[in-house]
């Protein structure tokens, strides 16, 4: 069981060795900066490697760990996976940025947030839970304001930091009222028990203390209305890093919140899946209508995070095996399409603010780019046969196979909506591309290689899990 | 044929060669337009070989290829032709042939140009043969991409408006009629197998307002589509703005996709709900012929006067399947291969038009046809076709909805008499104005050589023949839509 459990948790093991190793490394030879970004990478790719070799001794691996408090199972994989690869494509697109200056700091944080995720994932009870949001939320106040000597991203990290924490203490008092009214705070057999066996009074204090809990996941995920704080976040922080924060992160997340539910919540707990259902709706129209409005591409794409964070909840409230598996296909295309925007953005030029004008004629001057972008766009618009219409095809469907169909047709309408601020970049890219009677858009330096080969993978894996990836992915899960 | 998996070969045929088209090296302009009409006539070529094999008399799917897909969504990859969709399929196909020839003259981003053709191709063929939901409504949907870059690139000065416009208009009754196709599968036999599902409906397994409900949702993305008044305010937008190849296609071949969506999957799978909007349907179909010919007749731009003419003319096709009768349903497709075909030409005339003068505005347009005698003569021809000259095939489609309407909706149909002798009125001040009065002092001059070169006639000429053939001897054609035509009425009992 000893020698399972080290070969089971290799992948972190690998990771937590890497972050102690650069940390130390990093503080006696100086000489090593500029080779944290190999480790890291190194340490990724063969942590990725370990998740697929456990994954494929499923049979003998998977299971519960730690008495209880972690699960192994397909859904950990996935994580593992997705984070893997993601955080594989921020380390290219960070690689010349943080090159030499503060190289420790950054990396060291980026993997320990990391292994937060996989903790959140992998949890199998509040502590855990919590636990895992702070590991992964502490490095990331830091690397929003790790560029010093920028005050936007300083004032944006702190932003980010105050909010952060008073989420987080609103969620550890609903976790202390779920404590208290269930005994437990194990969700290995779902949190939310069959409510026919539970007082009026009990059922009351479960749906108030759900209320603060998904308060505080909410914050994280920014769904409306805890979102506030991300359009300035996002509009502060180093795009890689709010590249990363507007995915990884919310994925984790949302998974976490697929495992505490559980199958008893969404016909027992009819105030809190309204509530959810609120929170979805108001989260799906004020993000793609006030992303609709927005100039500044960063914050336009915040609002769409809004937005997309209401889809997801829809397989939330949904629930089932379906739901699971439409959640999880949905969250691959949504990590791949909102990284990828997000390096065209950094591939635009890190210093200012990148506005949807600064798209025109992109085509024009930089095709591959502009190709790139729009691959992306009308991923994350649903556009078939990009793999962003399957995901919220799937998503839809388990909606009004639940018995959902108007939540369903809300999210269709809304993306309509969206399809409104992501063709409005399409048509600027393309939109001069023969008659040229627009302003020149502003000239872009040298995109690094690894920034391109980043870019690549983006663009292949949203192809791919469009075009190919429909029955290896829906079918396998 | 036999053997071969047909309809897969069709539609993975333009796919196959759009990526070729990417491959070529850039900047040898002239090999790629080779490619484009080298792949678009082999296109062509297929499909009028899979029309040879295609046995006339029988009812039901052709070409059948089904295999399961992806089981967990309900999806399976189900293929088929018949009469409904054919005479469709070879209309995708002959107008993109001819768009590639009609575009040899094209200089800029001639690479992306013929991807998105191919690509739009694609998505136009698929519509036709996808017999499985999903598929249908990404084949529908892969339409929207290509056809928005082609307005948003190649397209008039409010472009990117009109680009957006069209696609998110079009987009929202999509969008609905997706939630429609969950509903059919939800509240049906748990496939998108449309053949299923019409076999589920047919067997009285939806419930009454269960079909009252999933109509309406299709309703919404066919109406946007073909366009049924009052949702037809992207059209004329879109048309003005688009380059001529785009208004073809678009006023051509996917505007039929709404009214085939009624005959493929409305009327088969909701029987009860298709009666029960019957009426309502025919006098929409109605009230868009005599609008659509009524506003025309006030416009003063030649392109948006034909756009609003295909309002008119798509009205016919919504009144002859609302009829669902065999002479209604006849005419629809009837009506939908000939709109193709004379809508297809008038758009190129614009086109040529615009070319020479540089305006479109119809008090500034005098003299064609002594100015360019051929031009004219084509114009004036076109233009009788449209307006349902006997003898020409408009006049076929209309007669028979016409008549299917009558069956079914008696004198109401007869309103739409008026929209015949407004659109005679337009077309007619047309030609008087534009064609056959001399030139003055202020009108347009041609301001390039005037006569038709060899890549502008030549997508004429079968469109003309086509346009006089099946005006004198439609039969071929009705044999092939027929059965279906007959089945179809039989299941709403008329």
């Amino acid at each position: 069981m000893y020698l399972n459990a080290w070969l089971a948790w290799s992948p972190e093991i690998v990771l937590t060795l890497a972050w102690a190793g650069m940390l130390v490394c990093g503080a006696l030879w100086p000489r090593t900066h500029p080779y944290m970004r190999h480790a890291t990478l190194a340490a990724l790719l063969i942590a990725l490697g370990l998740a697929g070799l456990v994954a494929a001794n499923a049979h003998s691996l998977y299971g519960l760990y730690f008495s209880e408090a972690a699960k192994l199972d397909s859904v950990t994989t996935f994580g593992r996976l997705l984070f893997g690869s993601a955080g594989v494509l921020v380390v290219l697109a960070s690689w010349d940025v943080h090159g030499e200056e503060n190289a420790v700091e950054f990396f060291g944080l980026f993997v320990l947030s990391l292994l937060g995720e996989v903790v959140i994932v992998s949890g199998q009870n509040l502590l855990m839970l919590f636990l895992g949001i702070e590991l992964l939320a502490l490095p990331t106040y830091a690397l929003i304001a790790i560029h010093k000597t920028r005050a936007r991203a300083i004032a944006a990290g702190l932003k980010y930091f105050l909010l952060g924490m008073f989420a987080s203490v609103v969620m550890l008092y609903g976790m202390a009222l779920l404590y208290g009214s269930l005994g437990t705070i194990s969700y290995v057999h779902a949190l939310f028990p069959d409510p026919s066996h539970l007082s009026a009074a009990r059922l009351g204090v479960l749906q108030f203390a759900f209320f603060f809990l998904i308060l505080g996941l909410g914050f994280k995920v920014t769904a409306f209305p805890f979102h506030f704080w991300s359009p300035d976040v996002y509009a502060g922080g180093s795009t890689q890093v709010v590249a990363y924060i507007s995915t990884v992160p919310k994925v984790a997340i949302m998974l976490a919140i697929f495992r505490i539910l559980g199958p008893a919540f969404s016909t027992g707990y009819p105030i809190a899946k309204w509530f959810l259902i609120a929170i979805a709706v108001l989260s799906m129209v004020y993000g793609n209508i006030v992303a609709l409005m927005q100039d500044d591409v960063r914050r336009m794409l915040a609002y769409s995070g809004v937005a997309n964070t209401g889809y997801m909840l829809i397989a939330i409230i949904a629930g089932g095996a379906d739901s699971q598996a439409a959640l999880l296909f949905f969250l691959v295309v949504y990590t791949f399409g909102n990284l990828g925007a997000f390096f065209v953005v950094l591939g635009m030029g890190e210093d200012r603010h990148i506005t949807i004008g600064d798209f025109d004629g992109l085509a024009r001057r930089y095709p591959v780019l502009a190709l790139a972008m729009g691959c992306f766009l009308f991923s994350l618009a649903g556009t078939p046969p990009l793999a962003g219409f399957f995901g919220k095809f799937a998503l839809f469907k388990s909606a009004v196979a639940h018995g959902l169909p108007l939540l369903a047709l809300v999210g269709l309408v809304t993306t309509v909506i969206s399809v409104g601020y992501y063709l409005k970049i399409a048509s600027n890219m393309y939109g001069d591309l023969v008659q040229r009677d627009l302003p020149e858009g502003r000239a872009i330096e040298r995109i690094p290689v690894p920034l391109r080969i980043a870019l690549v993978l983006a663009v292949t894996a949203t192809l791919v899990t469009g075009v190919l990836g429909i029955p290896l992915f829906l079918g396998a899960l | 044929m036999t053997g071969l998996p047909a309809l897969t070969i069709l539609v993975a045929m333009p796919l196959l060669f759009g990526v070729a088209t990417l491959l070529l090296p850039s900047g040898n302009d002239r090999a790629v337009k080779v490619l484009g009409i080298v792949g678009t006539s082999a296109v062509f070529v297929w499909t009028v070989l899979i029309m040879g094999a295609f046995s006339t008399g029988a009812p039901g799917m052709q070409f059948v290829e089904v295999r399961e897909w992806v089981p967990v969504i309900g999806m399976t990859y189900h293929l088929g032709i018949d009469g409904l969709s054919l005479p469709l399929v070879f209309l995708a196909s002959l107008l993109t042939l001819l768009c590639a020839i009609y575009s040899w003259r094209l200089k800029e981003q001639v690479k992306t140009f013929f991807f998105l053709l191919f690509l739009l191709q694609v998505g136009m063929i698929g519509v036709f043969i996808a017999l499985d939901g999903i598929m249908f409504y990404v084949f529908w949907e892969i339409v929207l991409v290509p056809m928005f870059f082609m307005i948003g690139i190649w397209g008039g000065e409010r472009r990117r408006y009109a680009s957006v416009k069209f696609f998110i208009y079009t987009l929202i009754g999509s969008v609905v009629m997706l939630l429609g196709l969950m509903l059919l599968y939800m509240w049906g036999p748990k496939t998108f197998d449309l053949v299923e599902i019409a076999k589920w409906g047919q067997a009285g397994k939806f419930g009454m307002q269960q079909q009252l409900w999933i109509y309406g949702c299709l309703f919404l993305g066919f109406a946007v589509k073909v366009p049924i008044f009052p949702f037809h305010t992207w059209l004329p937008d879109a048309h003005v703005e688009a380059p001529t190849v785009g208004s073809v296609l678009l006023a051509g071949v996917l505007l039929k996709m709404g009214g085939y969506g009624f005959l493929r999957i409305s009327l088969p799978a909701l029987p009860y709900a298709f009666k029960y909007f019957s009426f309502s349907l025919g006098l929409l179909g109605v009230i868009g012929i005599v609008y659509g010919a009524a506003v025309a007749l006030t416009q003063k731009d030649l392109k948006k006067m034909v756009a609003y003419s295909s309002v008119s003319h798509m009205g016919f096709v919504v009144l002859g399947i609302a009829s669902a009768t065999v002479a209604g349903i006849d005419g629809a497709v009837m009506q939908m291969f000939n709109h193709g075909i004379i809508t297809g030409m008038l758009f190129f005339l614009v086109g040529m038009i615009y070319e020479r003068y540089h305006t479109k505005e119809i008090a500034r347009l005098k003299g064609i046809v002594t100015t360019i005698p051929v031009l004219g003569v084509i114009v004036a021809f076109a233009s009788f076709a449209s307006l349902g000259l006997p003898a020409l095939s408009g006049f076929v489609g209309e007669f028979m909805t016409l008549f299917g309407g009558y069956q079914a909706f008696g004198w109401v149909a007869g309103i739409s008499v008026i929209g015949i002798v407004l659109t005679a009125a337009y077309f007619l001040r047309m030609l008087q104005q534009c064609v056959f009065s001399p030139p003055t002092e202020d009108s347009a001059i041609c301001e390039m050589p005037c006569e038709l070169r060899a890549t502008e006639f030549l997508p004429l000429v079968p469109l003309m023949s086509f346009a006089l053939f099946l005006g004198l001897y439609p039969q071929p054609f009705l044999a092939i839509i027929n059965p279906a035509a007959t089945a179809l009425a039989a299941i709403i009992g008329r």
